[in-house]
């Protein structure tokens, strides 16, 4: 879409029977639904291959597993390689979505009112929360039982650590939006 | 703005790095190329040791050549589209040989792409070898050794002894025909089904003859047809 183009859609005034998220073109909804599926899939096969790294490289000890590695298998490259692929799908969509959605809630901040942005947002924030507190009941749990060991402690760090990345700047994205509206 | 794109260039490079990774792990797409040839070779291999095995079940022999199996289409080498060549070794073993694509020992270990599907067992190396198999032993039918046949004696020949003996031998009767013959007074197991046996020995166990023998023909004496004398 050119710029050309972009300014003819801010220009088009509302109706006076529609909300304001209905300035936006129903494009801007479908980018966002574009930009949340890419993103669950690159987060979700950059944290498998990290699983399948860190049992590679750092083996359960207990066998007993985190429920991503499978005790009774050896490594799987099949597995790696449909990661792989998941992520050269996904990954170049999501860096042009993100990017060129970035853009435009800059230049127009109001964008921010998208009704799919927000409940992308926050099914986003609650599938994240959801994601984190079970990896961190886990953690207690093992710790409880004893079974705290490099690969769970890594295991952990994984899920913990892309799921808190993409909660916290939701968090950010959701504050922003009050201050902007406050 | 700029975040943004500080944002995505490390990512950019996160992922790269991770792309990177999988493919040392797991493998390049050449290098999995050749093993998935390699992978279809000993599926076809699998394929055609069943056809043998199903032959030699119905002919008590491996075939001479691989045409003498009953298959619609021999299966070819996926790259040189020549049949396999086939060489039994002994009566029971056989050798599969085509040109492989990678070594076993390395391809297997790290970036097999049906590494689930390759026994170990089944070992090559890079460029022409061979890969033997053995008829399973289920598919061997059994010609008792004499070991075996003296654990089929004692599995079957519980037989219940009918009175003390007052004779040196007794003698079961089957349709009339001395079937076994034991010898009492020497402890010697004479006769089955009219052929000498090796002599042995028996055991009066309670009220139980237990008697232990080796046959001359041990396929003839099955513990069935023992256990149909004990009625």
């Amino acid at each position: 879409m050119t710029s050309n183009q972009q300014q003819n859609e801010v220009s088009v005034p509302p109706s006076p029977s529609s909300s304001t998220a209905s300035v936006y073109s129903m494009w801007d909804a479908f980018e966002h639904v574009l930009l949340f599926i890419s993103l669950y899939t690159v987060a979700i096969s950059i944290a498998l291959m990290l699983h399948l790294f860190v049992d590679k490289w750092s083996p359960d000890i207990f066998r007993s597993g985190y429920g991503f590695s499978p005790s009774f298998a050896s490594f799987q490259p099949y597995l790696l390689r449909g990661y792989m692929a998941a992520l050269i799908v996904s990954y170049p969509i999501f860096s042009f979505l993100f990017l060129k959605i970035a853009g435009r809630t800059k230049n127009l901040p109001s964008l921010r009112n998208l009704r799919a942005r927000k409940i992308f947002i926050y099914l986003t924030l609650i599938g994240t929360f959801i994601i984190s507190m079970i990896s961190i009941i886990q953690i207690v749990l093992n710790f409880l039982n004893g079974n705290i060991t490099v690969n769970f402690l890594l295991h952990f760090f994984v899920t913990f650590g892309i799921s808190g990345l993409i909660f916290m700047y939701y968090v950010s994205q959701v504050k922003g939006d009050r201050q902007i509206h406050a | 703005m700029r975040n943004y794109y500080l944002f995505i260039g490390v990512l950019s490079l996160i992922v790269t790095a991770l792309l990177i990774t999988g493919f040392i792990v797991g493998g390049t797409p050449v290098s999995q190329r050749s093993v998935a040839l390699d992978a279809t070779r000993l599926a076809d291999f699998s394929a055609l040791q069943t056809s043998i095995v199903a032959y030699y079940q119905n002919h008590v022999r491996l075939p001479e050549r691989l045409s003498d199996l009953s298959l619609p289409i021999l299966p070819t080498d996926p790259v040189t589209r020549q049949a396999y060549i086939y060489q039994p070794t002994t009566v029971t073993s056989f050798k599969l040989c085509t040109e492989f694509s990678t070594d076993s020992s390395t391809a297997n270990s790290s970036a097999s792409l049906l590494s689930y599907q390759i026994s170990s067992e089944y070992t090559h190396k890079k460029g022409y070898d061979c890969v033997t198999y053995n008829i399973p032993e289920y598919a061997v039918p059994s010609v008792p050794t004499p070991a075996d046949a003296l654990s089929q004696f004692t599995k079957g020949i519980y037989l219940k002894e009918q009175s003390s003996p007052t004779t040196n031998a007794l003698v079961i009767n089957y349709n009339n025909n001395a079937v076994i013959t034991v010898d009492y007074s020497q402890a010697r197991f004479l006769s089955v089904g009219g052929d000498l046996v090796e002599p042995e020995t028996y055991f009066l166990n309670g009220d139980l003859l237990e008697i232990y023998g080796v046959t001359t023909r041990p396929a003839y004496i099955s513990a069935s047809q023992i256990k149909d004398l004990s009625r």
